[in-house]
C-alpha cells in the first residue's frame, strides 16, 4: 500500500487511493488537517498536531512549527533539552500520519509519495527524502505540489483537452505550474516559484505592523508566549477577514492590553510587498510555457493562503478573470498525492492517465567566453539542462580547457537563472585531470542527469581516454550523510509519539491550558475548575464516563474559545 | 533523424496531423515507465517534439505560425505636449499571435477598465516616455536611481496589474532601448535590467524573439566589458563619455578616442548601440580616418592611448583598479549631456532631423556615418524589413527593426557551409580536428581573399571546405566583411546525443548556431555537387 502525504508548512495531510478514488484519512482527533507542529509532553512523549499547536502558546520552549522552512539547512531547533534538525521534526509528523493511516487501513504502511514545493532545491528535496527515511517510510516519489494539485483537479477532466494554471500559495512556499491536458496525458509545461513566500509571511508582516502601530514595547518580541499568542490572534483575524469587513486584534501582556483594528484595505496595503512578489513566478511560468493569459481555460487555486480575498483579487487582476474556487485548496495537494500513489500502484481505474513533469530550474556550469582571439570573460553560467525541460532528462555538453597544457579542468555545478554563475546556487565542484596537451585535445563531456524526483547526477568523461568521474553532491551544508541518517534514525526511535487512543483527550487538555492562559478574571477561574474536574475524570480510567465528560468538556471549550470571551467587547460606561 | 524516423516511432505516416501526433504520443507514453526506462522515455519525447513541430509546420494541418496574426497599430503622439528631447520613436505595428482556437470564456480585457492589455500598456508607456523626457530636461539623464524609480513607478501603475499588459509594457521599453541611444538611455538600460529582472533571469527576454536576443546580447556584452583589461575599460569608458558631450572633438581627441570607439563597436556592438549614438561613433571614426597621416602620428607621440601596461608593479595595479572602478560608474550613469539639450539639439543643424540610430539614414552625412559604424561593428547593421520576425507575440512589424544580433546570421551561414560538405567520416581515426579560414569580402559580398590558417590534415576535407565557402558567395550584407571561420569536431567512441544512435555524420561546428530563417541563407541552388 502506498499512501500520499502532503507535508506542509502549516498543515499536513495523508491520503490513499482506494476503490478508484482518492480519499483523505482523518487523524486521531478526527481531522483531515494535522497542524505541522511538534511538542514534547511532560512525560517525554511527542505530541503532533492540534495539541502541539496549542502548546506553542503555553509551552513555546517545548514546541516547534514552520520548520519546513529550514529543510535542507543545518539549522537546529531546540525543544527542551534536545536539538532537532528540520528533517527530524518532519519525520515525527510523518510518523504520526503513518500511524493514523495504519489505524484507518488496518495494515502497515511502508511506502509513501511525499509532495514538495516544485521550486524546492536539490538539498531541500534530499532533506525531505531523509525525513521519510527517519519516519521508517520508503519514499517512492517526491511529487511537486502544484503537479499534485493538477492531478487532483485534472483527474475528473481526463477525457477532455484543457490548459490550466495552478496557483499554489501554501503556508510557507509559493508555486505556479502551467499544465496541458490531452488524451489522458497531464503535461506540466512550466513551473516557477518562491520558496520563502506563504501565508506565514503575511502573519509575520501583520505582527510587525501590530508592534509598530499599537506601540507595543519591543522587549515583548523576546517573549515567546506573547509572540505565539499574538501570532495566533493575527492568524485568526486574517481568516476572519475572509468573511467580515473588519476585525480587532488584541493581545495582552503584563497587565497591558494592546489592540489594532484591521480591515480588508489595511491588509492589502500592509501586505502589498508580499502580493507584488506573487507576480514574478506567474510571469515566468507563463512565458516559459509561451502562453498568454487568454489561452488558459482555468486558474486552479491550491494552498490555504489562497483563501484570502486579497490574494484572490490579485489573481483576478493579473489574469483579468476569476479563478476557479470549486475545490478545497487545503486538500487538493494531498488528494493529488493519492492519485499519484494510484498511478504508481498501476491501479486499473487510472489506466488511461499518465503525467509528465519538468525540472523547475536550470542546471549548468561556470564557463569563460571568448571576447577576441586572446581575451576571455570569466564566470558566465552555461546551462546544460534548461529549466522546464521534461524529466527524466539527461544532457551532455563538451567543454575544453582555456589554455594549452592546462592540466586540470574545474567543473563548478550551479543551479539558477542568473547570467553570471556567482549569482546562482553552487551545488558542487568536480576537478578533472586532463592531459597536458593542446586544449583542443583535452575535451571533457559533462553529463547532467535529472530524475523524476528532481535529484541531479553529474558525470564528466575525458574524451581522449574515456575515463569517467562522477560528482556526488554531498557534504554540502544542509545535507546528512548515510551514517548520520542511521544514527539519527536510532536516536529518534526512542522518542514515542503520544498513544493514539489518548490523543483526543490530550488535545482537549492542551486546548484548555491554552485558553486558561488567554482568559482573565472569573472566566479563568471557572475554566480552572472545569480543568481540574476533567483531570479527575481522566484519572478514573472509566472509558464510558471519560467519553461522556469529554464531549461536555469540548462543548464548553468551544464556548470559551469564541470571540466574545477572548476579546470581550468594551464594558459599557 | 530522418523525417520518417520520428513518425515511425509514433507509428504514424505522413498523413498525420497535430491531433494524430498527440494521440499517438499519449498512446506510446502509456506503454513506458518513465522512471524505469528514462532513455526510452527521452527517445519518445524527442520523436514527439519533432513530430509536433513537423505537423505544425505542414501547410495543411498547421494553424499557428505566428505569422497569421491580428495586428494592432499605435500612432505616436503627433506633437508632444512638453518640449521633448527624447524624440518619440517610430512606433511599429504590434503583432499579436493568435491561436486557432482561443479559450472559450477568455476575456482579454481587464475587468476594471475594459481596455485591452496592449492599449493599457501603451497608455502607461506614453506616460513613462513623457516622464523620461522630463528627467532629461531636468538634467538628470545620468541619475540612475531616478530612472529606476521612474520605471518602477510606471510598473506599479494600476493599469499594469494585468500580466499581459505588463509584458507589453516591458516590450515597449525594450524596443525603446533597441531603437538606439537617446540621452538618458545609459541610465534606463541598467534600470530596466534591474526592474524587469532581465539580469537575474537569463531567459526572461526569450519571449521577445529577436528583440530579446538583441537585448540579451547587450547584457552579456556589458558583463564582458566590465571584465576586460583595466586599461581597455578605462579608455573605452572615457571615449564614450566624451562622445556623449555636445562639443565637437578636436583632431587630438579624435585620434585618442576613435580607436577605442571602434574597439567597442567591434567587441560590444549591441551594448554600445544602447549606451551611445552609433551614428556619432561612425562619424568620429570616419573623421579620424580622414585626418592626414602626419597629424595622427603627431598626436600619438604627444598622448599615446592607454595601452597594455608592461611595466608592472603593485602601485600601478592599485591605481588601475581605482581608475577602472570610477570609470565604470561614470560610463554607466554620469550625466554628460548638458541640461535640456542632447547633443543632437546643438550639433545637428536645421537641415537634419534628429533620428533614432536605426531608422533609415536620410542625409548623405548620416549615410556615411552609419556606413562607418557598420564597418567598425562589422556585424551589427541589417537593412530594416528584411527579416521575418517569428517566435514572439510582441514582435514588431518589419517597419523599424532593432539592429539585429548578426552573430546568429553569421553562425547560420557557417552552419550551412559546413552542412554542404559531404565527407565520409567512417574511416577517420578518433581525435579532435580543426580547420580555420580567414575570409575577406568586398562591398558586394564577393570573396576578396580566402586563407587557410589551420588544416585538418584529413585527405580531401580541406579542399571540400574551401569549395563550399566559395560556393556560398556572394554573402549577404549582414555578413562581416572580414571574418574567421573555425570549425572543430571530435571523433570519439561515445554516443553524444541522448539516447539516439549516432550515424557518423558531420558534427555540428563549435560556433553556437542560432536558427535564422531559411530564406536568408544563401540560396540552396549554389550547393556544390557532392
Amino acid at each position: 500500500m502506498i499512501v500520499g502525504i502532503d507535508l506542509g508548512t502549516t498543515n499536513s495531510l495523508i491520503s490513499v487511493w482506494e476503490n478508484g478514488a482518492a480519499r483523505l484519512i482523518p487523524n486521531s482527533v478526527g481531522d483531515f488537517l494535522t497542524p505541522s507542529c511538534v511538542s514534547l509532553d511532560k512525560d517525554g512523549t511527542v505530541l503532533v498536531g492540534r495539541a502541539a499547536r496549542d502548546r506553542l502558546q503555553t509551552h513555546p520552549e517545548l514546541s516547534a512549527s514552520v520548520f519546513k522552512r529550514f529543510m535542507g539547512s543545518d539549522k537546529l531547533i531546540r525543544l527542551g533539552t534536545r536539538e532537532f534538525r528540520a528533517e527530524e521534526l518532519s519525520a515525527l509528523i510523518l510518523r504520526s500520519l503513518k500511524e493514523d493511516a495504519e489505524a484507518a487501513l488496518g495494515r502497515p504502511v511502508e511506502e509513501a509519495i511525499i509532495t514538495v514545493p516544485a521550486y524546492f532545491s536539490d538539498a531541500q528535496r534530499k532533506a525531505t527524502r531523509v525525513a521519510g527515511q527517519l519516519a521508517g517510510l520508503k519514499v517512492d516519489r517526491l511529487l511537486n505540489e502544484p503537479t499534485a494539485a493538477a492531478l487532483a483537479y485534472g483527474i475528473h477532466l481526463r477525457g477532455s483537452e484543457t490548459r490550466f494554471l495552478v496557483f499554489d500559495l501554501g503556508g510557507g512556499t509559493f508555486d505556479v505550474s502551467v499544465l496541458d491536458l490531452f488524451e489522458g496525458v497531464m503535461e506540466v509545461r512550466a513551473s516557477a516559484g518562491d520558496n520563502f513566500l506563504g501565508g506565514e509571511d503575511f502573519v509575520s508582516l501583520l505582527v510587525e505592523h501590530f508592534f509598530s502601530t499599537s506601540k507595543v514595547p519591543a522587549r515583548l518580541k523576546k517573549d515567546a508566549q506573547f509572540m505565539q499568542r499574538l501570532g495566533a490572534q493575527v492568524e485568526g483575524a486574517k481568516r476572519a477577514l475572509s468573511e467580515t469587513a473588519s476585525v480587532t486584534i488584541k493581545a495582552g501582556a503584563d497587565g497591558d492590553d494592546y489592540s489594532m483594528v484591521l480591515d480588508e484595505a489595511g491588509l492589502e496595503r500592509i501586505c502589498a510587498p508580499l502580493l507584488a512578489r506573487l507576480r514574478d513566478p506567474v510571469e515566468r511560468a507563463m512565458r516559459d510555457a509561451s502562453l498568454s493569459a487568454t489561452e488558459l481555460d482555468n486558474i486552479v487555486l491550491a494552498g490555504g493562503a489562497t483563501r484570502m480575498p486579497v490574494v484572490r483579487r490579485m489573481v483576478a487582476r493579473m489574469f483579468g478573470r476569476f479563478p476557479s474556487t470549486d475545490i478545497n485548496p487545503d486538500e487538493v495537494v494531498a488528494l493529488g498525492a493519492a492519485v499519484q500513489a494510484g498511478l504508481k500502484m498501476k491501479d486499473k481505474a487510472l489506466d488511461e492517465v499518465v503525467m509528465t513533469d519538468v525540472a523547475p530550474y536550470s542546471l549548468g556550469i561556470d564557463t569563460a567566453r571568448q571576447v577576441d582571439e586572446t581575451r576571455f570573460s570569466y564566470g558566465h553560467f552555461d546551462p546544460i539542462i534548461e529549466r522546464n525541460s521534461i524529466v527524466p532528462i539527461s544532457r551532455v555538453k563538451t567543454y575544453y580547457p582555456l589554455k594549452d597544457h592546462q592540466g586540470v579542468i574545474e567543473i563548478h555545478v550551479f543551479q539558477g537563472e542568473a547570467r553570471m554563475a556567482k549569482d546562482n546556487i553552487l551545488l558542487g565542484k568536480l576537478s578533472v585531470e586532463v592531459a597536458r596537451a593542446p586544449k583542443q585535445e583535452c575535451g571533457v563531456d559533462v553529463r547532467f542527469t535529472y530524475d523524476v524526483n528532481g535529484l541531479l547526477q553529474v558525470e564528466a568523461t575525458i574524451l581522449k581516454t574515456g575515463e569517467t568521474h562522477a560528482l556526488l553532491i554531498t557534504g554540502n551544508p544542509g545535507m546528512l550523510s548515510e551514517a548520520d541518517i542511521a544514527e539519527r534514525f536510532e536516536a529518534l526511535k526512542e522518542l514515542k509519539i503520544h498513544p493514539r487512543d489518548k490523543m483526543e483527550n490530550r488535545t482537549l487538555m492542551a486546548r484548555a491550558e491554552r485558553l486558561y492562559q488567554q482568559l482573565r478574571g472569573h472566566l479563568r477561574e471557572g475554566l480552572g475548575d472545569h480543568i481540574l474536574r476533567f483531570e479527575t475524570v481522566l484519572n478514573s480510567q472509566e472509558p464510558r464516563r471519560i467519553a461522556l465528560e469529554a464531549r461536555a468538556f469540548e462543548a464548553m471549550l468551544d464556548e470559551y474559545d469564541s470571540e466574545k470571551f477572548i476579546n470581550p467587547p468594551e464594558p459599557l460606561h | 533523424m530522418h523525417a520518417t524516423a520520428f513518425l515511425h516511432r509514433l507509428g504514424l505516416d505522413h498523413a498525420a496531423d497535430e491531433r494524430a501526433v498527440k494521440r499517438a504520443y499519449a498512446r506510446e507514453l502509456k506503454q513506458i515507465d518513465q522512471e524505469q526506462d528514462a532513455a526510452g522515455f527521452q527517445m519518445l519525447r524527442h520523436a514527439y517534439e519533432m513530430a509536433l513541430d513537423w505537423a505544425r509546420r505542414k501547410p495543411a494541418g498547421g494553424h499557428d505560425q505566428g505569422s497569421a496574426g491580428e495586428s494592432l497599430s499605435f500612432a505616436p503622439p503627433a506633437t508632444p505636449p512638453v518640449p521633448v528631447v527624447v524624440t518619440p520613436q517610430v512606433v511599429p505595428e504590434l503583432r499579436i499571435r493568435q491561436r486557432a482556437a482561443p479559450a472559450p470564456q477568455a476575456p482579454a480585457r481587464d475587468a476594471d477598465t475594459g481596455d485591452s492589455p496592449a492599449e493599457l500598456a501603451q497608455a502607461v508607456f506614453d506616460d513613462f516616455h513623457m516622464a523620461c523626457a522630463a528627467l532629461v530636461a531636468k538634467g538628470r539623464a545620468g541619475d540612475g536611481l531616478a530612472w529606476r524609480r521612474q520605471l518602477q513607478a510606471s510598473l506599479d501603475d494600476e493599469r499594469l496589474l494585468n500580466i499581459a499588459a505588463r509584458a507589453h509594457f516591458e516590450f515597449y521599453v525594450g524596443r525603446l532601448l533597441a531603437n538606439g541611444w537617446r540621452s538618458g538611455h545609459e541610465s534606463l538600460f541598467p534600470a530596466a535590467r534591474q526592474v524587469f529582472g532581465w539580469e537575474k533571469d537569463r531567459r526572461r527576454l526569450d519571449e521577445f524573439g529577436q528583440l530579446g536576443a538583441w537585448l540579451n546580447q547587450a547584457i552579456d556584452e556589458c558583463a564582458m566589458f566590465e571584465q576586460q583589461d583595466g586599461a581597455d575599460t578605462n579608455a573605452q569608458a572615457d571615449a564614450i563619455l566624451r562622445l556623449r558631450e555636445a562639443a565637437e572633438p578636436g583632431a587630438r581627441e579624435l585620434v585618442l578616442h576613435a580607436p577605442h570607439l571602434r574597439n567597442m563597436a567591434e567587441r560590444f556592438p549591441a551594448w554600445t548601440a544602447i549606451i551611445a549614438s552609433t551614428e556619432r561613433i561612425g562619424e568620429w571614426i570616419a573623421r579620424e580616418q580622414a585626418l592626414p597621416k602626419w597629424r595622427r602620428r603627431k598626436v600619438k607621440r604627444v598622448a599615446p592611448p592607454a595601452d597594455n601596461s608592461s611595466d608592472f608593479n603593485w602601485w600601478s595595479l592599485l591605481f588601475f583598479v581605482l581608475v577602472t572602478a570610477s570609470m565604470l560608474s561614470r560610463c554607466g550613469s554620469q550625466p554628460s549631456a548638458p541640461p535640456s539639450s542632447s547633443f543632437d539639439a546643438q550639433r545637428i543643424e536645421q537641415t537634419r532631423q534628429p533620428t533614432t540610430g536605426f531608422t533609415l539614414p536620410q542625409t548623405a552625412e548620416q549615410v556615411a556615418a552609419e556606413e562607418a559604424y557598420r564597418r567598425a561593428a562589422g556585424t551589427l547593421y541589417m537593412e530594416p524589413g528584411t527579416r521575418k520576425l517569428e517566435g514572439s507575440p510582441y514582435a514588431p512589424g518589419p517597419a523599424a527593426l532593432p539592429p539585429p544580433p548578426d552573430r546568429a546570421y553569421n553562425d547560420a551561414v557557417f552552419n550551412t557551409i559546413a552542412k554542404r560538405v559531404k565527407y565520409n567520416w567512417s574511416p577517420v581515426p578518433q581525435g579532435v580536428y580543426r580547420i580555420v579560414f580567414d575570409v575577406e569580402l568586398d562591398g558586394e559580398g564577393k570573396i576578396v581573399s580566402l586563407e587557410k590558417k589551420t588544416a585538418t590534415g584529413l585527405p580531401g576535407l580541406d579542399e571540400k571546405f574551401e569549395k563550399s565557402i566559395r560556393a556560398a558567395a556572394p554573402f549577404g550584407a549582414k555578413m562581416r566583411r572580414r571574418f574567421r571561420m573555425t570549425y572543430e569536431w571530435t571523433m570519439g567512441p561515445k554516443v553524444k546525443a541522448v539516447g539516439w544512435p549516432q550515424r557518423p555524420e558531420m558534427p555540428a561546428p563549435r560556433a553556437n548556431a542560432a536558427a535564422a530563417p531559411k530564406d536568408e541563407l544563401p540560396p540552396e541552388d549554389k550547393e556544390p555537387a557532392p
